[in-house]
C-alpha cells in the first residue's frame, strides 16, 4: 500500500534520510520509532510532498507519487495529521471539518467519533484546548475517508488522561475502516500497545522491523537507547 | 448642510473604489505573499480598455463589464509567467511585479502614447437627492464597487471555494496537505485581484483623467489602506480604505489635494509607527 524505496531527502546541506526503506500493509498500524532527530517527521513531510526528494522513490496504492505536488498526494488517500496539530487557528471547528470532507466525507461523522467538537462547531479552532484540538486534527483528517493515516506526535501536549481515550478512538477507527496507520509517537508503550509492527529509524535508515508484541526492554535499548 | 451631503458622498465614492483596489492588493498579498507593485497599472488598464471598446463603438456599459476581464486575463498571464516563479520570496516579488508595472506603463505609453485621454460618461444626468442633485453615474459607482464587495465577502465566507482560499491564508502546507489545489488557487486570486482593480479603473474612467502613470495614484493609497489595517485579513482592507479615504476626502475638502496626501501620509506613518500589526490586530491576537 505504501513504499518507500531508498529514499534520500534533507534540508539544505544536511541529508536527514539516507536511503529509507520500508512498506506498510493495507490496513495495517505500524509504530515508527527512534530518537529525536533521526528523521520521523521528515520521512512524514516527504511522503506528503512537503519536503521534495533526493532521490529514491515512494509508491502509494499502485502508483509512484513520488515528486506529485502535496495536493495530489493528499487527493489520492493519505491524510497527515502533522506535529503541533496545525489546525487552522482563524477557522471556525466546523470550517475546519468541512475543509476535511471537501472531496464527499461527512462533517456528522467527526462529530461522531469526537463529540465534544460539536459544542464547540463555531468557535475558532484556537480557542480549544491542547486535547481538542488534536481530536480536531485527527476528526479532520479522518472525515475524508483516506487510506492511510500519518500520524506525528498525537500525544505531545495532551493530558495524559485523555491520551488513551483519543488513541482507542483513532485505533476503533481505522479498524472499523481498514485504515493503514504509519504513527511517529514517543511515548512507546501507547504507540506498541496500538501497532501490529514497529519500525526503528537510526540516521535516516530503518534498523529494525518488528512484531509490536516482540518488542521488549533489549529491542528498545538496542535501538533506542532507553 | 447641502455641502455636507455632497461631501459625504463624494468621499463614499472615493472609499468604495479605493476598497475595489486595496480588497485586490490585500487578496493577492494574504493568499501569495506577493506585493503587488502593478496593481495600479491593472486599475489603468481597466480605464484604457473601456476607452478602447468604446472606440470600437461597443455601448459603455458592455465596456464597464468587459474591461475588467480583459484585465483579470493579463493577471493570470503575468501569473504563470512572472509571478508563480517569485513564491516565498518576498522582496523578489516587489521587484518583479514592479519590473511588471514599469512594462505595462510602457506598453501604455507605446500603444496610446503619453498624453492623456478621456472617456465619455452615459449622460444619465442628475438625480435628485435630499433637495440636492448629484450625478446618477456616481451613484451607480457606489452601488457596482459596493456590490462588488459584498459579492467578494460572499464568496470568502459562504462558498467552498472561498475556505479554501481562507485555508490557504491561514496555513498553506496544511491548505495542501487536506487537498486544496494551491496553484490553481493562486492563479484564480491573482487573476481576481487584478480584475478588481480593473473594475475599479473601468467605473473611475469617465470620472479620471486616462494617462499611463494614474496608476501610481491609487496604488500609494491602496498600500497604506492595508498597512493601516493589518496585513492578512481579508476585511481588514476595507476598514483601512475607509480610514485613508476619509482623511484623504476631509483634508482635501478642507485644505488641497496636497495637503490631503500630505495628511494621509503623516497619519499612516503615526498609525504604522504605533500599531506596526496594523489598527485591527488587537482584535485577532489569538491567531
Amino acid at each position: 500500500m505504501l513504499e518507500l524505496d531508498n529514499v534520500h531527502a534533507g534540508y539544505a546541506g544536511s541529508e536527514v534520510l539516507e536511503g529509507l526503506t520500508f512498506s506498510l500493509a493495507p490496513g495495517e498500524i505500524v509504530a515508527f520509532l527512534g530518537r529525536n532527530g533521526m528523521g520521523k517527521t521528515t520521512t512524514l513531510r516527504a511522503i506528503m510532498g512537503l519536503l521534495k526528494i533526493d532521490s529514491g522513490a515512494i509508491r502509494f496504492a499502485g502508483k509512484d507519487i513520488t515528486g506529485l505536488d502535496t495536493f495530489e498526494i493528499a487527493r489520492s488517500g493519505i491524510a497527515y495529521v502533522p506535529q503541533g496539530r496545525e489546525i487552522l487557528g482563524t477557522l471556525s471547528v466546523a470550517e475546519n471539518l468541512r475543509l476535511g470532507a471537501l472531496r464527499g466525507g461527512n462533517v456528522e461523522h467527526a462529530y461522531e467519533l469526537f463529540p465534544v467538537l460539536r459544542g464547540k462547531r463555531n468557535e475558532p479552532g484556537s480557542s480549544l484546548s491542547g486535547g481538542q484540538q488534536q481530536q480536531l486534527a485527527i476528526a479532520r483528517a479522518l472525515v475524508a475517508h483516506p487510506k492511510l493515516l500519518l500520524l506525528d506526535e498525537p500525544s505531545e501536549g495532551i493530558q495524559p488522561s485523555i491520551v488513551k481515550e483519543i488513541a482507542d478512538i483513532v485505533v476503533n477507527a481505522a479498524r472499523t475502516s481498514g485504515i493503514s496507520v504509519l504513527l511517529v509517537e514517543q511515548n512507546t508503550d501507547l504507540a506498541l500497545a496500538a501497532a501490529d509492527r514497529a519500525l526503528f529509524i537510526e540516521n535516516g535508515v530503518i534498523t529494525g522491523i518488528y512484531d509490536a508484541n516482540q518488542v521488549n526492554k533489549p529491542v528498545l535499548q538496542q535501538h533506542m537507547g532507553i | 448642510m447641502d455641502r455636507l451631503l455632497i461631501f459625504l458622498l463624494d468621499s463614499s465614492n472615493a472609499i468604495l473604489v479605493l476598497m475595489l483596489v486595496s480588497l485586490g492588493l490585500a487578496v493577492i498579498f494574504g493568499l501569495m505573499n506577493v506585493i503587488n507593485m502593478a496593481h495600479g497599472e491593472f486599475l489603468v488598464i481597466g480605464a484604457y480598455g473601456v476607452l478602447t471598446l468604446q472606440g470600437l463603438g461597443l455601448p459603455f456599459w458592455l465596456c464597464i463589464f468587459a474591461a475588467p476581464l480583459i484585465v483579470a486575463a493579463i493577471g493570470l498571464i503575468a501569473e504563470e509567467l512572472l509571478i508563480r516563479r517569485t513564491y516565498e520570496r518576498l522582496l523578489d516579488t516587489i521587484l518583479a511585479t514592479w519590473g511588471l508595472s514599469l512594462f505595462l506603463r510602457q506598453g501604455l505609453v507605446l500603444l496610446y502614447g503619453p498624453g492623456s485621454h478621456a472617456v465619455n460618461a452615459p449622460s444619465l444626468g442628475n438625480a435628485p437627492l435630499f433637495g440636492e442633485t448629484y450625478p446618477v453615474y456616481r451613484l451607480l459607482v457606489m452601488a457596482i464597487s459596493a456590490a462588488v464587495i459584498a459579492a467578494t465577502f460572499w464568496v470568502f465566507f459562504r462558498t467552498d471555494l472561498g475556505l479554501q482560499a481562507r485555508a490557504v491564508i491561514a496555513n498553506r502546507n496544511m491548505a495542501a496537505a487536506l487537498g486544496i489545489n494551491t496553484r490553481m488557487l493562486d492563479r484564480l486570486t491573482f487573476s481576481f485581484g487584478a480584475g478588481l482593480a480593473g473594475l475599479a479603473g473601468a467605473v473611475m474612467s469617465p470620472l479620471i483623467s486616462i494617462d499611463p502613470n494614474a496608476g501610481l495614484g491609487w496604488l500609494v493609497p491602496g498600500f497604506l489602506s492595508i498597512l493601516v489595517a493589518g496585513l492578512g485579513t481579508i476585511s481588514g482592507p476595507l476598514a483601512g480604505a475607509a480610514g485613508v479615504g476619509a482623511v484623504d476626502s476631509l483634508t482635501s475638502a478642507l485644505t488641497s489635494p496636497v495637503w490631503a496626501q500630505l495628511t494621509v501620509f503623516v497619519a499612516a506613518v503615526i498609525v504604522i509607527r504605533y500599531f506596526p500589526q496594523g489598527l485591527l490586530a488587537l482584535k485577532r491576537r489569538e491567531a
